[in-house]
């Protein structure tokens, strides 16, 4: 990515050019759609939520320093439109979350197919934890922020913050113990 | 020697640790098999999750999120737009023509129109003999005129503007309007989709 591309693409933006922000979308699309994906766990919400944080951002250029890179701040408001969007409705899991993501899996190496079943049986994982657990893990792991970063973004203080951080690893890791090393993933069902 | 707690692994893992706690753990994990598994079932997990990829995004979004911004804000600076200069050309030649016919009449007519409105003592008096009415059967209504000044004849206007300069004008000031006006229209904002 051309940081400094970036850069005046997004001074552009924020003078109210829509096709300097057309460029912003597509070079920041899938990025922004992954956070929405690993929160809410189907394609379509994802796409959704991600569409849905363009326009927002687009909105709400006046509070953003475009001197700053602005993947970072995308990120921040998908994360927290996503995190709103499942407090909002209770996670119910859709049946794409325990299965590896559609259209991936060509037959392949043995080794491959044993990668493709672990990255779902986390990305399940991930989606089975509370939602305040899901943001902590994809600030801190994702999105590599720093406890502080974390803090200021969730509104929490940053002992609420590190205790959540901490839980989550730990549902993490023992639900990744449960599924692991070749069980099927769990069967999202069970949760509903 | 105590074991490491939850906090403690963690933050040495996050490298939040200041150089003496540090060294404190790492003396620790390097003589407790306990908390060193410990730490190893995290150190698992973070690689799990860093080993995640990215799906691919199926769709571009780019049209559906510029579908979705607000409209007014593709409408560029004022003074650029071509409607806006030409439509205050447009108002400058106007009132550089009627005002000086304007002044003209105003000057030239000697006296308006003047209505006289009774006086309250009288709207006073009536109203009394309003209420004696029912006895005495006399009611003037007050004094009420209305005075129209004779027209003056269409007085010269101070700045001489020969029939042909104002049919230019007019025709200056039309051709302008109508720039304008179609540029404004060429101007508004297409919709996507
Ligand atoms: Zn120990």
């Amino acid at each position: 990515m051309n940081i400094a591309n970036d850069r005046s693409l997004t001074k552009l933006a924020a003078q109210g050019d829509q096709n300097a922000f057309g460029e912003l979308v597509q070079l920041h699309q899938s990025a922004v759609f992954n956070v929405a994906y690993r929160i809410l766990g189907n394609q379509q919400d994802a796409e959704d939520a991600a569409q849905e944080a363009f326009v927002r951002a687009y909105n709400a250029f006046k509070s953003f320093d475009t001197h700053r890179p602005i993947r970072p701040w995308l990120k921040k408001i998908v994360t927290n439109l996503c995190l709103n969007r499942i407090k909002a409705h209770r996670p119910t899991l859709s049946l794409e979350n325990g299965l590896p993501p559609p259209k991936e899996p060509k037959p392949g190496p043995e080794a491959q197919t044993a990668k493709r079943e672990r990255d779902a049986q986390v990305r399940a994982a991930i989606l089975s934890l509370p939602p305040r657990y899901r943001a902590a893990i994809e600030l801190r792991h994702f999105q590599d922020l720093s406890y502080e970063e974390i803090a200021e973004t969730l509104e929490k203080p940053l002992s609420t913050v590190k205790s959540d951080l901490f839980r989550a690893r730990k549902m993490l890791a023992e639900r990744l113990k449960e599924t692991a090393p070749t069980q099927p993933p769990p069967n999202s069902k069970d949760r509903i | 020697m105590n074991h490491l707690n939850e906090n403690q692994l963690n933050e040495y893992l996050d490298q939040m640790l200041d150089d003496a706690s540090r060294q404190q753990a790492e003396t620790h994990l390097a003589s407790c098999k306990q908390c060193r598994a410990e730490l190893a079932d995290l150190e698992m997990l973070f690689s799990s999750l860093a080993e995640l990829p990215e799906i691919p995004l199926k769709h571009d979004l780019k049209a559906g999120v510029l579908a979705r911004l607000p409209r007014e804000m593709q409408i560029p600076v004022l003074w650029r737009q071509p409607a806006f200069v030409m439509q205050s050309l447009l108002t400058i030649i106007l009132l550089a023509i009627g005002i000086p016919i304007f002044e003209t009449f105003r000057q030239r007519i000697p006296t308006m129109p003047t209505i006289t409105l009774p006086s309250y003592s009288g709207i006073a008096a009536e109203f009394v003999n309003l209420l004696a009415w029912q006895f005495e059967f006399t009611f003037t209504m007050p004094e009420f005129t209305f005075t129209i000044p004779t027209m003056p004849t269409l007085p010269h206007l101070p700045i001489s503007l020969e029939p042909s300069i104002m049919l230019v004008l007019l025709l200056v000031a039309t051709t302008l309007w109508g720039i304008g006006n179609f540029s404004l229209l060429r101007s508004k904002p297409e919709v996507r989709g």
